[in-house]
């Protein structure tokens, strides 16, 4: 069995426990939800020995160091990476906070990254490395980035449902900005998953694949005009419906204040492993590879912006003690910026940081 | 006086920062930077109808196109920087009174603090509590038949939050250090040539007081594939009458007498003085050949001449079998040597390539083409930088800083232990420096352990 049967296998068993999760959290049944928890257990596993053998195949092929060989070297294989921390994170909330509510969105993010792997073929083929990437310091700082992405992502799930447990007014402007941002988080994974699956199709992805170049270049002003409608569909659909997510959560206890707690657990986990990893290592592999620590790349520079967002979250939380709506608020802008510096910065933006994309 | 300190210290003025820097630098990055050509001018420059050079003009005069270096920007950095040190240094003292005092006794909290915990346990509790402590730093004090106990774990850890302040304020003086002490520049070299000045960024140029000699150049690529292994530089350092030679790789710098040297790009240089190292003669009797563009030589040990009429960096096969230079890139350099008999009359052509060694086997003799020098120049970027130690050690105290701050608590336990008779009773609370609303587990726990 090679690793990349073993990515998808799992990536299939990720996305069938969102909707175990989601019959669960419908029927209220206690023997689902379990099944569930067991099912995703059992597929991390799988997960994890899939990353050990394309590691070891990775060694073996390109005859590197065993740390210069860890499989993250472009944006599908630090997608399952990630995939993996978020499930990790997944199984620590079931045991620590008593809850099998979150599984349904973090399976959904987890199965997502997986699949769409699986979907491009990139696990297929194992790639070589250019120069840039051969150093042990890919492994700290990626390995690490990838993490607090994770991390960042799960305090993600907590704002957002620490904001819709708040009853809050359709009218008020809070409300509107959770249920904007999780359609916005929503479309965007489904719009980048559907243009690939077209370049895909048409072929289109030979010489590299970057997300949503073959929209970029493809869609005329019309398709644009319905790109954007779809998304004011799906925000109009969040935003009328969002209410059920808030009672939802009454039905099983999930409390907001926990969900906040969450939130701010998980921003305090990832902080440090992305000030080091992130941050400071990344500097580090710039002076030995370009010679500057900082240059203004807008990689570089948007890994500061979030950087910023989440100090100042930090800073309000615990200084100044915002414990409310404010500062879950807060956590969701800081997540759009992580996604923009993982996905956007390659999509949008020029720089020295391209080996993100394929 | 006091107040401007307070202004300067204030947490709000700090996430005031944070947000104007975020947006500010967020800027930088949608508008290139130093780039009158790039699409974000153009598109400007049709939204307001200008020209795009006026467009540049505009914006280089508002900083926007080095923005990074701009009045405003290095304002609000400094700004920061202040903010830092500022609110730093002032609650120091009060950081400082903080780590030094230890936990103690205290008679009254059990009654003022919510979260106490009063059950009862049998005789031994005593013995279970001081064995609990165990891993904590505490004191204990009885008063007749009630024994106080106060104990703590991490108490450094306050300090974390000044370490990574400390930090971020140790790599901003580096990078003032750097800026305006160091410099850094490229320099462009063809195979066998030597140059000593580097262009800056600005487009300033900088003597070196050495110069560099590319001796050779060469990329590996992976075997059947279009993706570079590595790029290797052999140069010679020449300063006076001291040579040295050293190799360059990607992600391994060269340093010498306080500059660094980085391999940084390459390229293909089509000049007349290209010279190239063969091999020729009969099968198993090789002997060294170099030449130059129509320069016959004779094959060793037979009547024949040959002379290099083309090269091709890149030669490949297109899908109708047709011969292409498909780049510049040396991934498959091949000669096209022509050759002659002893009356001078032409025998044909042949393409050799270096990576295919059969393709230089004649009937009764044989040619390699062992390599190719002057085609190809080597960019290097060379940088000194006299604030980069100090950069590595804020790097080192932020990430001890972080990791102070956010793994490690500050937790303190008091407990009461009031004996009447064969059971105890028992009243404990605690506290921490994060996660407050969970201090209960740090009561339960110790709890547990007693009635264990």
């Amino acid at each position: 069995m090679n690793s990349s049967a073993l990515f998808g296998i799992s990536g299939l068993v990720y996305m069938l426990s969102m909707a175990v999760y989601i019959a669960y959290i419908i029927f209220r049944k206690e023997m689902i939800g379990r099944t569930a928890s067991y099912a995703v257990i059992a597929a991390f596993i799988c997960h994890t020995i899939a990353f050990l053998l394309r590691w070891a195949d990775f060694s073996s092929t390109y005859g590197l160091g065993f740390f210069q060989s860890i499989p993250i070297t472009n944006l599908y294989e630090s997608l399952l990476f990630f995939a993996w921390c978020v499930i990790l994170g997944n199984i620590y909330i079931e045991r620590k906070y008593k809850t099998r509510f979150l599984g349904a969105f973090l399976t959904a993010i987890a199965g997502m990254a997986v699949s769409f792997v699986d979907m491009i073929g990139a696990a297929k083929g194992i790639q070589p490395l250019v120069p840039a990437l051969k150093s042990n310091w890919l492994l700290a700082h990626a390995t690490m980035s990838f993490v607090a992405y994770a991390a960042f992502s799960v305090s993600f799930v907590g704002a957002v449902l620490h904001l819709a447990s708040l009853d809050l007014k359709k009218r008020q402007g809070l409300y509107i900005f959770w249920t904007v941002s999780l359609a916005l988080f929503i479309f965007v994974t489904v719009f980048v998953s559907a243009d690939f699956v077209y370049a895909i199709s048409a072929r289109q992805t030979e010489g590299g694949y970057k997300p949503l170049y073959f929209a970029i270049n493809n869609l005329g002003g019309a398709g644009w005009a319905a790109v954007l409608a779809a998304y004011a569909v799906l925000t109009s659909v969040v935003w009328r419906f969002g209410g059920v997510l808030g009672r939802a959560m009454t039905r099983f206890g999930v409390r907001g204040e926990v969900m906040e707690e969450l939130a701010y657990k998980m921003v305090s986990v990832g902080f440090p492993v992305f000030t080091i990893g992130g941050l400071i290592f990344g500097a580090v592999w710039a002076d030995k590879a370009w010679g500057r620590y900082w240059s203004w790349d807008p990689k570089e520079t948007w890994a500061l912006i979030t950087w910023l967002i989440y100090a100042f979250y930090l800073h309000a939380r615990y200084v100044r003690n915002w414990t409310g709506a404010r500062a879950s608020a807060i956590a969701v802008i800081g997540f759009i910026c992580t996604i923009f510096t993982y996905i956007g910065v390659n999509l949008l933006l020029s720089g020295l940081h391209s080996y993100g994309s394929l | 006086m006091k107040k401007i300190l307070d202004f300067f210290s204030s947490v709000k003025l700090a996430m005031f920062l944070f947000v104007l820097i975020a947006a500010g630098s967020s800027l930088g990055t949608f508008i290139q930077q130093h780039e009158a050509g790039s699409k974000s001018v153009f598109w400007l420059s049709e939204k307001f109808g200008t020209s795009h050079e006026q467009m540049y003009v505009i914006l280089s005069k508002i900083g926007l196109v080095d923005m990074y270096g701009s009045w405003w920007f290095i304002s609000l950095l400094t700004l920061f920087a202040v903010n830092l040190i500022v609110c730093t240094f002032n609650r120091l003292p009060h950081v400082y009174r903080q780590l030094k005092t230890p936990v103690g006794i205290n008679r009254d909290i059990f009654e003022t603090s919510k979260n106490t915990v009063t059950f009862e346990a049998p005789e031994n509790a005593g013995e279970k509590i001081t064995g609990y402590l165990k891993s904590f730093s505490s004191v204990s004090d009885t008063d007749g038949s009630v024994t106080y106990y106060a104990a703590e774990k991490g108490r450094f850890s306050r300090s974390g939050v000044y370490i990574t302040h400390l930090g971020i304020i140790t790599v901003l003086f580096a990078a003032l250090i750097g800026i305006t002490a160091g410099f850094k520049g490229n320099i462009a070299i063809v195979e066998g040539s030597s140059d000593d000045v580097i262009i800056t960024p600005s487009k300033k140029e900088v003597k070196l007081p050495f110069s560099i000699q590319l001796d050779n150049f060469d990329v590996d690529y992976y075997k059947d594939s279009v993706k570079p292994e590595k790029y290797v530089s052999d140069i010679t350092i020449i300063k006076g009458d001291k040579k040295e030679q050293l190799r360059l790789l990607v992600n391994t710098p060269i340093s010498y007498d306080g500059y660094r040297i980085f391999q940084t790009n390459h390229g293909f240089y089509a000049g007349d003085n290209v010279l190239f190292t063969l091999q020729a003669g009969k099968k198993g009797k090789l002997q060294n050949i170099h030449s130059k563009f129509g320069q016959k030589f004779g094959i060793p040990e037979t009547s024949l001449t040959a002379v290099v009429q083309d090269f091709a960096p890149s030669l490949g096969q297109d899908e109708k079998g047709r011969l292409v230079n498909f780049n510049t890139m040396m991934m498959n350099p091949a000669i096209l040597l022509e050759v002659f008999d002893e009356n001078d009359v032409s025998l044909g052509y042949k393409w050799i390539f270096q990576k295919h060694e059969e393709s230089g086997d004649m009937n009764e003799f044989q040619v390699k083409f062992v390599d190719v020098l002057g085609a190809q120049y080597s960019v290097l970027t060379v940088s000194k930088d006299p604030g980069k130690l100090l950069v590595y050690i804020g790097f080192i105290i932020l990430g001890a800083g972080v990791v102070t701050a956010f793994y490690f608590r500050h937790t303190r336990i008091w407990v009461r232990v009031e004996k009447n008779g064969s059971v105890s009773r028992i009243s404990v609370t605690a506290d921490r420096s994060k996660y407050k609303s969970a201090v209960g587990e740090d009561i339960d726990r110790l709890r547990n352990y007693i009635l264990k």
